[in-house]
């Protein structure tokens, strides 16, 4: 790596992502580290890389997020280490800052939000914390742009620095003698190690990956027998408390609160957290998120489909009824359209959320909801992704980023696709109405009602035998209310939905041109003689159990690309037009006539794999191949499963 | 000696000991002995609970809290 390689850390919410995207002029590179689903943001300042570090309090590697950052630091060895401390609180965000310079790594401190600071009427001295720290400090207000020139300025001059020296920040004596005769040891061990003291430190806290680092070393053992002499059982926590007195004695000289400040955050938690209106709140605010979200969205949507419409004609026009011509338009700009036409769900969704983010918000509601989803296998935070997945399940699964456990967060994932989305709802109307006329409302309550409990069943079941080990705790920060700027959201916002367009864009446009495929050919054939209708007939036997149909199976087949088209291919199956009257009878009478099994339909329907465009999201979220197809069979079993229940219990066997 | 999980709201506690596997990550989070940590509020069905360490706000789950042994300060 001769590239110049630096990298941003910072505690989660000091405004570690504006500052990248005001460094890297928000051209990210967005991927995952390898192994892992956190994600793995990188983008250029010049010639310079930097990497994006997950956001983390400490560097322990019993945190998946903290271990990430400490080998990246430790193996890739950035040049700079950009340390973003929150200007407000410098108490608990310098103790990252100190074991960054335990590592040795020349380390750049950015105090940001010092807007904040002054309005808490914070001084602080930069010269003497600069002097403290034995590294630059630069203060900044990143959401406003000040300071970021000075910061990039700062980093050109360290970048050339070529042997920087690092004086450590010695804890007391008693500390530091044990430390050195650990590290003479460790020098002796390996004479080119390049942070002998780390490693003394690191015993002394009798760090795991460490100490088995060593074990597999040829001699290990013998080192680790010999530093053990001077290791005490209590060090860990000596050191800690040497790291917090000594970023008290800073803050004691370098900052002075000028004036006691009312605390707003304090008064609004006493609104939002209250005890009787803390939970009405919360399902206020969500279904406000979710009104905007799908009422934004859906002239939107209808704007794609009336683009794709008259795309459509102007090429029918132009070129004829022709096999290209139907190319283009079934097939490609149907294929693009289906992509697009989530766009606006996924765009809003994410709108919100960061709003909610960004705003403090999203940390209390993980905080109200945390007991009720815990005991349901889950995690606070997965609420939200679950309600919104009544709207679309797409937004509702990326929404889980939110969720740093990787356990939490895939159980969130698998289950989120049993809440019944809103596209699932025009299937349930026609073929419920058909039926059950006008007390069809129950029984389309009962399908969502059914989605939940199997939400809440199926996330039990894979806490129990998949997800077995100790559930990841709840150390949550309840940082200060914030009011969000536009542009950080609409970033936010454009930087998700691209990456939509790109990752599950593909699968989803794969499929549907395998579809227009299977339904076009043979040419000129009737629409029962094409390869699709074959396919349906193919596949009719194994719901044979069921009592589907031909036409109920072909379907099936539609919804699974989308459940938008499921109406509107039984229209075209079934010789009749989308808004037909009698096309919802016609397809009970496609069921048997039998209300029972048509339920069981609409029961499948809710069950089995929304549409690709989820098991995109599925795919691109986990980063697993694994996942992803264990998403859609378990869908599919379990749909399947439930559809022969209602039958059985229907007496339809009987 | 009393468990941070007894804590009553509005009363501060100053850490004595701290028994837990995630003990390195509480440190971090300003959980050391010696340090005041005060109950601001509990979640409205009563877990999490909500505590200010080091001038700020802190929420743990009451099974973490159960962990962590305090001195009720006067």
């Amino acid at each position: 790596m001769s590239k110049q390689n630096i990298a941003l850390i910072g505690n989660p919410n000091v405004g570690k992502t504006v500052i990248f995207n005001a460094l890297t002029g928000s051209k990210a590179h967005v991927a995952n580290w390898p192994g892992v689903t956190v994600e793995k943001k990188t983008g250029k300042l010049g010639d310079i890389l930097i990497t994006d570090l997950p956001g983390t309090y400490s560097l322990t590697p019993t945190a998946l997020d903290d271990l990430i950052a400490r080998n990246f630091i430790l193996e890739e060895s950035p040049k700079v280490v950009i340390d973003i401390v929150d200007a407000t609180n410098l108490e608990r965000n310098l103790y990252l800052g100190l074991l960054l310079k335990e590592i040795g790594v020349p380390v750049i401190f950015v105090l940001n939000m010092m807007d904040i600071a002054s309005q808490k009427k914070i001084d602080i001295d930069y010269k003497k914390l600069a002097e403290f720290l034995q590294s630059p400090v630069i203060p900044t207000t990143a959401i406003k742009n000040e300071g970021i020139e000075e910061l990039k300025k700062i980093i050109a001059e360290n970048i050339k620095n070529e042997s920087e020296q690092n004086d450590p920040i010695l804890y007391p004596e008693e500390l530091e003698e044990r430390i050195t005769r650990i590290q003479n040891l460790v020098k002796g061990f390996s004479k080119n190690s390049k942070n002998p003291r780390w490693i003394a430190i690191k015993l002394m806290e009798l760090d795991e990956k460490v100490t088995e680092n060593i074990k597999n070393q040829p001699d290990g053992e013998n080192l680790l027998n010999s530093a053990s002499q001077f290791v005490k059982e209590d060090d860990r926590i000596s050191l800690a408390s040497a790291r917090y007195s000594y970023i008290k004695d800073i803050v004691n000289v370098c900052v002075k609160k000028t004036a006691k400040v009312f605390d707003s955050s304090e008064f609004l938690d006493n609104f939002f957290l209250n005890k009787y209106f803390g939970i009405p709140i919360f399902f206020v605010i969500m279904w406000g998120i979710f009104e905007f979200t799908f009422s934004v969205a859906t002239p939107l949507m209808t704007l794609v489909e009336v683009i794709q419409e008259w795309l459509g004609a102007i090429i029918i026009n132009g070129l004829g009824e022709t096999l290209f011509s139907s190319f283009l338009v079934d097939g490609l700009i149907n294929g693009f359209g289906s992509i697009f036409i989530f766009l606006p769900n996924i765009f809003l969704m994410f709108l919100g959320i960061s709003f909610l983010e960004d705003s403090g918000y999203l940390a209390r509601a993980a905080f109200v909801m945390d007991r009720l989803m815990y005991k349901l296998g889950l995690h606070g935070r997965s609420f939200v992704s679950m309600l919104l997945g009544f709207g679309c399940n797409v937004p509702a699964i990326m929404s889980t980023r939110t969720i740093e456990s990787e356990d939490d967060r895939i159980i969130t994932i698998m289950v989120n696709q049993n809440m019944s989305c809103g596209a699932r709802l025009p299937v349930y109307i026609l073929i419920g109405g058909a039926i059950w006329g006008s007390g069809a409302g129950s029984i389309i309550f009962s399908l969502y009602i059914i989605g939940i409990v199997l939400a809440i069943l199926i996330a039990l079941i894979f806490r129990k035998f998949i997800f077995k080990g100790k559930r990841s705790p709840f150390i949550l920060e309840l940082g200060d209310y914030r009011s969000p700027t536009i542009k950080n959201t609409l970033v936010h916002m454009w930087e998700r939905g691209r990456e939509f367009i790109k990752k599950a864009g593909t699968i989803i446009f794969i499929t549907i041109v395998i579809m227009w495929i299977l339904q076009t050919f043979p040419l000129g054939a009737d629409i029962n003689d094409s390869y699709l209708y074959k396919v349906g007939e193919f596949f009719q036997p194994i719901f044979n159990p069921l009592n589907f149909g031909v036409i109920a199976v072909i379907g099936l087949i539609f919804g699974f690309i989308a459940k938008e088209v499921v109406v509107a291919s039984f229209g075209l199956l079934l010789g009749v037009g989308e808004g037909a009257a009698n096309l919802g009878s016609l397809i009970v009478q496609n069921l048997g006539n039998s209300p029972i099994i048509a339920y069981s339909y609409l029961v499948f329907v809710l069950l089995y794999t929304p549409c690709v465009a989820v098991i995109g999201a599925v795919y691109k979220e986990t980063g697993s191949k694994k996942w992803t197809i264990i998403s859609v069979v378990y869908a599919f079993v379990l749909a399947y499963l439930m559809a022969f229940l209602v039958q059985l219990i229907g007496g339809v066997y009987f | 000696m009393v468990l941070l999980s007894d804590l009553k709201i509005g009363e501060v506690g100053i850490i004595k000991n701290i028994n837990s596997d995630l003990s390195s990550r509480l440190n971090a989070m300003g959980l050391i002995p010696g340090v005041e940590i005060k109950l601001l509020r509990k979640a409205p069905i009563g877990d999490p609970l909500e505590f200010e360490i080091l001038h700020y706000s802190l929420s743990l789950r009451k099974e973490i809290c159960k962990d962590v042994e305090v001195e009720i300060s006067e």
